[in-house]
């Protein structure tokens, strides 16, 4: 067999286990790493702060900015739609599902993370309402501040985020004390 | 006169007529109608005399410049087993567009590899005994038309695509940002794209030394 024959061989077999190492191995790791982190995504104990550190914004009327953070945050595979009160600093989103279906434990804990991430991410947000079919919750600035501090923007760095939220979060008490 | 001009005019039949040719046509003419003169001067009759001419000259192949008597079933073979061997390289280096929205070009890589495989193996248990003369001289044009064919698709193609990428932050003078590593990737296998086809050039490369390497001298023909 002549040398260019068995270089032929020899590169076919190189080819052949990289491109099955890569369409069976590595491809489908990616996406399952990938699945993983948008479930994780969805829920205020995993979700990964960082991802949302491109939507500051000093203005709560940036309604793309705003829409395009909460897709970003926990609950975002729930479908919403938002009003933006330019004039009162405020903003509402209307979540389309009911809290039971989502759960209620879930929904509190989530929403509290939201407010933190959305004030502390848009400057002049004063309050949120959110709406599900037949409840409703609201927060504002004032109240979110006194718990976790002022500025809330200081708050944004990983390791500070996981420990004054994220983990105060894990505790039941923590979370009722928002919906008294 | 006309019967041998016939003959000379068949005997160029597939060659071009560079302004070379055509004197060595000319030439050639001229010395068989000296030479079937001769003859009958000598004292053959004519359809002898014209007969004799002709069986001096069958072939002009070996007379033009750049022609080559070559080994065309080897010559043919070790062709094959050049695009098999370029589509493999271009096989692996297409790999890393499976993670990007050009996969299809890593598909055909191993179409093409896979397809020339076959090919080559068919090719190999046909007999590779035939000769013929080919020309190197239009062997090296193909392959210098072909780099600069490439070279312009190759400019084009990436001036278009940069145009494509970048032009609206150039023209309103917006900074480009890159945020996730899949959008670079994708960006930038753009830009690669175009770049792969540099085998086709580089295969028609190796044909013109496949086809020096398989000369075949006259004496090893008889």
């Amino acid at each position: 067999m002549s040398k260019k024959n068995i270089l032929i061989i020899c590169l076919f077999a190189v080819a052949a286990i990289l491109f099955c190492t890569i369409l069976f191995g590595i491809i489908p790791y990616n996406r399952a790493q990938e699945a993983e982190y948008i479930r994780k995504q969805t829920d205020a104990l995993t979700h990964d702060i960082t991802s949302i550190q491109e939507y500051k914004s000093p203005y709560v009327g940036d309604a793309g900015n705003t829409g395009n953070l909460f897709r970003a945050l926990p609950l975002n595979n729930v479908s919403m739609m938002f009003e933006i009160d330019s004039e009162a600093c405020t903003l509402t989103v209307n979540y389309l599902d009911t809290v039971q279906n989502i759960g209620e434990e879930k929904v509190q804990r989530d929403l509290i993370y939201n407010s933190v991430a959305a004030m502390g991410v848009i400057d002049n947000l004063a309050g949120i309402t959110y709406n599900f079919s037949g409840e409703s919750y609201s927060f504002d600035r004032q109240k979110i501040e006194e718990v976790f501090g002022s500025p809330l923007s200081d708050l944004l760095e990983p390791e500070k985020w996981s420990k004054e939220v994220q983990e105060p979060l894990n505790s039941d008490n923590f979370v009722i004390r928002f919906f008294d | 006169m006309k019967d041998l001009r016939e003959y000379v005019e068949e005997l160029f039949r597939n060659q071009r007529l560079t302004p070379e040719v055509k004197d060595l046509k000319e030439e050639i003419l001229s010395n068989m109608i000296a030479k079937r003169d001769d003859l009958i001067a000598q004292g053959m009759d004519e359809d002898t005399a014209t007969m004799k001419a002709k069986e001096s000259i069958s072939a002009v192949d070996y007379l033009i410049d750049g022609n080559q008597l070559t080994d065309v079933g080897k010559y043919r073979l070790e062709c094959t087993q050049t695009i098999l061997l370029n589509s493999i390289i271009f096989w692996i280096f297409s790999l890393p567009l499976l993670f990007t929205g050009f996969r299809v070009f890593s598909y055909l890589g191993l179409l093409l590899a896979v397809g020339f495989g076959v090919l080559y193996l068919c090719q190999r248990k046909q007999s590779l005994d035939s000769v013929a003369f080919i020309s190197v001289t239009a062997s090296e044009k193909r392959k210098k038309v072909i780099w600069i064919v490439w070279s312009l698709f190759v400019i084009v193609s990436l001036g278009m695509i940069a145009a494509i990428t970048f032009g609206s932050n150039i023209w309103f003078g917006r900074p480009f940002s890159l945020s996730e590593p899949y959008q670079m990737a994708n960006i930038a296998s753009r830009f690669y794209l175009p770049l792969l086809t540099v085998f086709v050039p580089i295969t028609f490369g190796n044909f013109t030394s496949l086809l020096l390497k398989n000369r075949k001298e006259c004496g090893e023909n008889e």
